[in-house]
């Protein structure tokens, strides 16, 4: 079963210097208990199109032109802030990119991890706190009991990244949406913070949306993974589709880039080009400027997703049938 | 800190050219003679410093040199509460009109709301206050007929002397209110507390506030300070019966005790203000906490 189906969604920033297509035309089915990847480069969109879903777009300049978010029968993006907020938080929970950053330096742990149970349920204070010490236990922060109290600055980035997913998991959501969630530690940390999200996800059973643009976070975590590119779904499928049977070339050449202990390389394999300008895009694919098997038709006309007949595997390319 | 401050004003006054006895007409020798002794100043400068730092460590600021018979200390116990009520009335008009439009003014930058209020600072803070002064008066004491022109009998007296002390101050408090807010409200950790399902006024006054007021709360201690020196042409411009008239005038008459005593006691003042300014920092912040 889908709890969350995303269809067509388009969001648009206006600013001086024209329309930025941040998201255009993205659509995606996260089921049940299942973890989705969404990889794609910076500025890619990827951010954007979760952060669309919650309301989380500045407005102005940003806007959602088209779309539909449908999360358990409910239209995200028709809901009013008032609705909205009642899902945030609460249903979805998101963690953010930067530890170090995302919490308020002003305010003690305590306050931030368990004001969300203040806002939506009705515990009391000390049932809030037993259950923020508790949700630091799980994430695996020594002495919750005591550290619950501190201020951020006192704990370290991976520590501090701990309590950010303390803080989304505090409420028992149904969706956990983690955008880059191990981008700004380091490499030791990274992989701390990843075990303990696979773990919790085997405990928990919620479902995920996991953005990076690293592919090795999503080998480990995802069932589904889905490749953005200049506000365009390229290519989406189940994992193993995605590394093994890549069908676009965008996907293609990460997978190509990616360093390998197996393979020599005089120099690591790189796609030619660089990401184009949102607001100047052709109506073209997106892909045809960097792409090595450009064909007429791509200039002319942007592909639809195709889909292999044999699985849940599409890609937006006028040639991946072929393949 | 006080006791350079003393040191050094105690020299400077007397470096500065004429004496506190200098008339038009020359007063005879003898005379003089028996004032200056009377006085003590026909000792030694140095022997005059010691006298006036034992005094000083008693808590004894010394006899008026130019109000014969009153002490500093009496001159300062009648006077410094009506600068301190002006003083204290003023800083609170001006942390709070200030704070609380500059956060209006945040809450929605380029809108009206953010508009109207800067427009205003903008104002307050080019007008200095011998022309907001007279002008507060002239509308709401001439015109209007609410408040007396000058005076510090009725509690409504209070009020424009307040208000002239205070604008100035609004408006910078206003404006880094705003700023201090406005560069808050785009951290990262405000879009933690959005995703949260956390309501707007939640966010400002939970997430934001402390923040948010850090850069009003530095200018806090120097506001203090400027209210002090302003109170000096806001006593003048309504006739308030406060310390700050002696102040200048002392300098003018080379009332040399007054002026140390009245240097010290602002100095004092102004010491702990700012200690009270570090005191919220640390409060505001608990980043600069050590512990």
């Amino acid at each position: 079963m889908a709890v969350l189906d995303v269809k067509n969604l388009k969001t648009y920033f206006y600013t001086r210097e024209g329309v930025v297509k941040a998201v255009d035309d993205f659509s995606f089915t996260l089921e049940m208990g299942m973890t989705l990847g969404i990889v794609g480069e910076s500025g890619s969109g990827k951010s954007v199109s979760v952060c669309s879903l919650l309301g989380l777009i500045p407005k102005p300049p940003g806007r959602i032109v088209a779309g539909q978010a449908l999360y358990r029968g409910n239209d995200l993006l028709q809901m009013s802030e008032s609705q909205l907020r009642r899902v945030r938080g609460k249903k979805i929970a998101m963690i953010f990119q930067d530890p170090m950053t995302s919490l308020n330096p002003y305010l003690r742990i305590a306050t931030q991890l368990t004001e969300v149970l203040a806002m939506h349920t009705d515990m009391t204070a000390s049932q809030r706190l037993a259950r923020g010490i508790e949700c630091m236990n799980l994430v695996g922060i020594p002495n919750a009991a005591s550290r619950i109290h501190d201020y951020p600055h006192q704990f370290s980035g991976g520590m501090r990244q701990r309590v950010m997913i303390a803080m989304a998991l505090i409420t028992d959501p149904d969706i956990l949406i983690a955008d880059e969630p191990t981008t700004a530690l380091d490499v030791t940390i990274q992989a701390q913070i990843l075990d303990l999200l696979v773990d919790l996800q085997r405990k928990i059973r919620m479902s995920v949306i996991i953005i990076t643009h690293d592919l090795g976070v999503i080998a480990r975590l995802s069932d589904r993974v889905l490749i953005m590119y200049a506000g365009n779904k390229v290519e989406e499928g189940a994992a193993d589709d995605i590394f093994y049977r890549p069908q676009h070339p965008y996907t293609q050449g990460l997978l190509r880039s990616l360093p390998r202990l197996d393979v020599e390389h005089e120099e690591l394999p790189s796609i030619a080009g660089s990401p184009p300008d949102l607001v100047l895009l052709k109506q073209g694919c997106v892909f045809a400027p960097r792409c090595p098997q450009r064909q007429a038709v791509c200039v002319e006309d942007r592909p639809i997703p195709i889909k292999r007949a044999s699985s849940q595997h599409t890609a937006k390319c006028h040639w991946s049938a072929d393949a | 800190m006080l006791w350079i401050l003393a040191t050094i004003t105690f020299f400077m006054v007397r470096c500065a050219p004429g004496g506190p006895f200098d008339t038009d007409k020359p007063i005879p020798p003898e005379i003089l003679k028996n004032i200056q002794a009377k006085y003590n100043l026909d000792q030694p400068m140095l022997v005059q410093y010691g006298h006036y730092l034992a005094d000083l460590v008693r808590g004894d600021l010394g006899p008026s040199f130019r109000y014969a018979n009153r002490t500093v200390n009496e001159i300062i116990a009648e006077t410094l509460p009506v600068s301190a009520q002006l003083g204290l009335l003023g800083f609170l008009f001006a942390l709070s009109i200030g704070l609380i439009s500059g956060m209006l003014a945040s809450s929605k930058p380029n809108s009206l709301r953010d508009y109207v209020p800067m427009g205003l600072s903008l104002l307050g803070v080019c007008m200095p206050s011998f022309v907001i002064g007279p002008l507060l008066v002239l509308v709401f004491a001439l015109w209007l007929g609410w408040f007396n022109t000058s005076g510090w009998e009725e509690a409504s007296d209070r009020v424009l002397p307040a208000l002239t002390l205070g604008i100035m101050y609004a408006a910078y408090f206003s404006r880094l209110a705003r700023v201090g807010f406005l560069d808050i409200l785009h951290q990262d950790f405000i879009k933690t507390a959005k995703a949260k399902g956390l309501s707007a006024g939640r966010i400002f006054f939970r997430h934001a506030f402390k923040g948010g007021v850090l850069p009003a709360t530095t200018f806090g201690g120097l506001a203090m300070s400027g209210i002090v020196c302003g109170s000096l042409v806001v006593e003048t411009i309504f006739n308030i019966p406060g310390l700050g008239r002696f102040f200048v005038q002392s300098a003018m008459n080379r009332d040399y005790t007054l002026v140390i005593g009245t240097a010290l006691l602002y100095a004092t003042l102004l010491l702990i203000m700012n200690l009270v300014v570090d005191i919220a920092y640390v409060y505001l912040d608990p980043r600069v906490r050590h512990d």
